[in-house]
């Protein structure tokens, strides 16, 4: 059958609405040291220079550790389309994130953020998956 | 009525923001400028003059930063500030340094793609909204590869930040994709031409 997407992509370049309705609105226990995995929001936080940033789990592809680093790797479309371009949806400086690796020094931590993670991505899946047969 | 506002201004319990790590100390506000100071005796001085902007962002919940551009181009940030320290602060910076403190958002929009934004010394990562969703000074790369078998893919790495703590984690590489564009037209021609070309050669 037709292969459908998912309603909320957080990889495609379309207007997408923000998760969180601002700083305010991450949950209480968010700190600027540690990633936060947010099941309600579908959604992990990781700290960038000092700064938390959110990331839908739909934009995850796959989580690995080695030793005390976390790596995270992202989805990435291999092209832009020309309606894309045409759409203004891809300016020059348009870029994707495609991995980020981690120091996590605590392995009880580390432990902790990579089942999470799995968990949530596993859910996710399952979900999508789920929604997908009952639209056909 | 009149109001006359207090010549100093002091916060204790404030970090130099845009890093994980960092000792508090504190902050004074003076008609003469910002100074930090940290137990461990590390400071930092801000003249009026210097002063191209004052921000105001919330960084978690619970945190507020006071974001000051210098001339140059560089960012001093400073976290720790709860929400009720907005009023003092602006007035104070208003009535002293002439500037106007402004909120500024941070991007809560979850996607993996944004423009990359070279800001004097800042690389910052920005959404379609305008906002920024994280920044790092030029400085703190320590490496960055273009991959050799795909030149669309960018990795940077991080310096060590020294002032960690245990159970701070601290992000150490970033990789960057930039998806390709279809050629126009003319250009593939162009393109098939010289392939043809250099296949009869």
């Amino acid at each position: 059958g037709k292969k459908e997407s998912p309603d909320l992509d957080y990889t495609a370049i379309t207007k997408l609405p923000s998760i969180y309705s601002n700083v305010g609105a991450f949950p209480p226990e968010t700190v600027k040291n540690k990633m936060l995995i947010d099941n309600k929001k579908e959604t992990i936080l990781f700290p960038i220079y000092g700064y938390m940033v959110p990331f839908h789990i739909s934009t995850i592809k796959n989580i690995s550790k080695s030793e005390e680093y976390i790596r995270v790797n992202f989805n990435t479309p291999s092209s832009f389309t020309q309606e894309q371009i045409d759409a203004g949806f891809a300016p020059p400086q348009l870029m994707y994130i495609r991995e980020l690796t981690y120091k996590v020094s605590d392995p009880k931590a580390l432990a902790n953020n990579l089942r999470l993670i799995k968990d949530l991505k596993k859910k996710f899946t399952t979900r999508e998956s789920e929604d997908r047969e009952k639209r056909t | 009525m009149t109001s006359v506002s207090n010549p100093i201004l002091q916060f204790n319990n404030i970090s130099l923001g845009g890093k994980v790590g960092g000792k508090r100390g504190i902050l004074k506000l003076t008609q003469t400028g910002l100074g930090w100071k940290s137990e461990g005796g590390k400071n930092e001085a801000i003249t009026p003059s210097d002063i191209r902007k004052a921000n105001w962002i919330r960084v978690t919940p619970r945190v507020f930063q006071l974001n000051i551009l210098i001339k140059g181009g560089a960012n001093i940030k400073f976290d720790g500030f709860r929400e009720q320290d907005y009023e003092s602060i602006r007035k104070f910076v208003l009535e002293n340094y002439s500037q106007t403190l402004e909120q500024l958002e941070l991007s809560t929009k979850g996607c993996n793609w944004g423009e990359v934004k070279v800001n004097g010394p800042m690389i910052q990562f920005v959404s379609n909204d305008n906002k920024i969703g994280f920044e790092f000074p030029i400085s703190e790369v320590s490496q960055s590869v273009i991959n050799q078998n795909n030149k669309n893919e960018l990795t940077l790495e991080f310096h060590h930040d020294n002032t960690l703590d245990f159970d701070d984690e601290s992000i150490v590489e970033m990789r960057f994709f930039a998806p390709t564009r279809p050629v126009k037209e003319d250009e593939q021609k162009e393109k098939k031409e010289k392939e043809k070309k250099e296949g009869q050669e």
